[in-house]
């Protein structure tokens, strides 16, 4: 379960400001990769607990999505399109989308946690936290915030391009999906940049 | 060879046909040199493409492609300028790509990720 530690030892330095960012959407075939940056208050309430989107069932993510928004001291959320992964690749667009949503943070933050292997470019302190979604509140509650609202992006297009299944895999490469990319060639928002071999 | 080697072999494999059928060349397969090794060497449509293979069994839990660290894809870059330095010849755009196969007991299935890093 993901708690403050790590903030914590920020807050103990004199940082003030400490912003989770964390992606949803990096390995569909499918659809923008949403980025969100969060900064929570010191204290959270116990009830609401925070976990990383992917061990949260989809009723009790939007459950904490109004909470976090309401609660945080500061939230960004950004999606980078299909066109752009395609046109700089999938690392470099997400790590595009994650110094924007950090960029974009008011109060601005004076301290990062990313979660993942890799950090963005930027002028603030910073950490890269493998895993970070399980163990630091502020990534938890940026993972729900992107997974949420990249879900959400995903329904719309499934009403705008039906046939693909996208409501239910939400671009990811599934069997089912993949047996609907070879039926029906590539939607418009596919990443070309992503191929897969045809189910046999 | 032990099972993970094991694994990785038949993963790049399956990844070199993949890749075939697509229409890629295969120039070279584990690529070694003391730094360490690029998975496949390919050309297709102007790029000299160097290819990292992840293979899995199914339901492992990060995507492949997105397991590949900061210090691998250096490494990486590093051999691939080896390799062009050690092929003059071939005047292409270098690419790095990442193709990660899964193996399930009945289902396989293999991704493609263009540009990769």
């Amino acid at each position: 379960m993901p708690d403050f530690r790590l903030e914590r030892e920020l807050w103990a330095q004199g940082y003030r400001l400490v912003a989770g960012v964390d992606e949803a959407g990096r390995g569909p075939l499918a659809g923008p990769v949403v980025v969100a940056a969060v900064v929570l208050p010191p204290e959270w309430p116990p009830e609401l607990r925070l976990n990383d989107s992917k061990k949260l069932a989809p009723a009790q993510r939007e459950r904490l999505f109004p909470e976090i928004r309401r609660r945080a001291i500061a939230w960004r959320i950004t999606a980078v399109m299909p066109a752009e992964i395609d046109r700089v690749n999938i690392l470099r667009a997400t790590l595009a989308g994650m110094a924007r949503a950090i960029a974009s943070l008011r109060p601005a933050p004076d301290c990062v946690l990313v979660d993942g292997n890799t950090l963005p470019r930027l002028a603030l302190p910073a950490r890269a936290v493998v895993a970070g979604d399980a163990r630091s509140n502020s990534i938890a509650a940026a993972s729900i915030l992107a997974k949420v609202v990249r879900d959400r992006i995903m329904g719309a297009y499934a009403r705008r391009y039906p046939g693909w299944g996208f409501e239910r895999h939400k671009g990811y490469g599934t069997e089912a999906h993949r047996e609907a990319l070879a039926r029906l060639g590539a939607s418009p928002i596919h990443r070309r940049s992503f191929r897969v071999r045809a189910p046999a | 060879m032990n099972a993970k080697a094991e694994l990785g072999r038949r993963g790049e494999g399956l990844a070199a046909r993949f890749l075939e059928r697509q229409g890629y060349a295969i120039r070279a397969r584990n690529f070694r040199r003391a730094r360490g090794e690029i998975d496949l060497v390919a050309t297709h449509d102007g790029y000299l493409v160097f290819v990292e293979v992840k293979t899995r069994t199914a339901g492992a839990p990060l995507h492949p492609s997105l397991s590949v660290t900061a210090r691998k894809r250096e490494k990486l870059r590093q051999l691939g300028a080896l390799y062009c330095a050690e092929h003059p010849e071939l005047a292409l755009q270098p690419r790095f790509d990442v193709v990660s196969v899964e193996l399930g007991g009945h289902t396989r299935s293999i991704e493609h990720l263009i540009n990769a890093f």
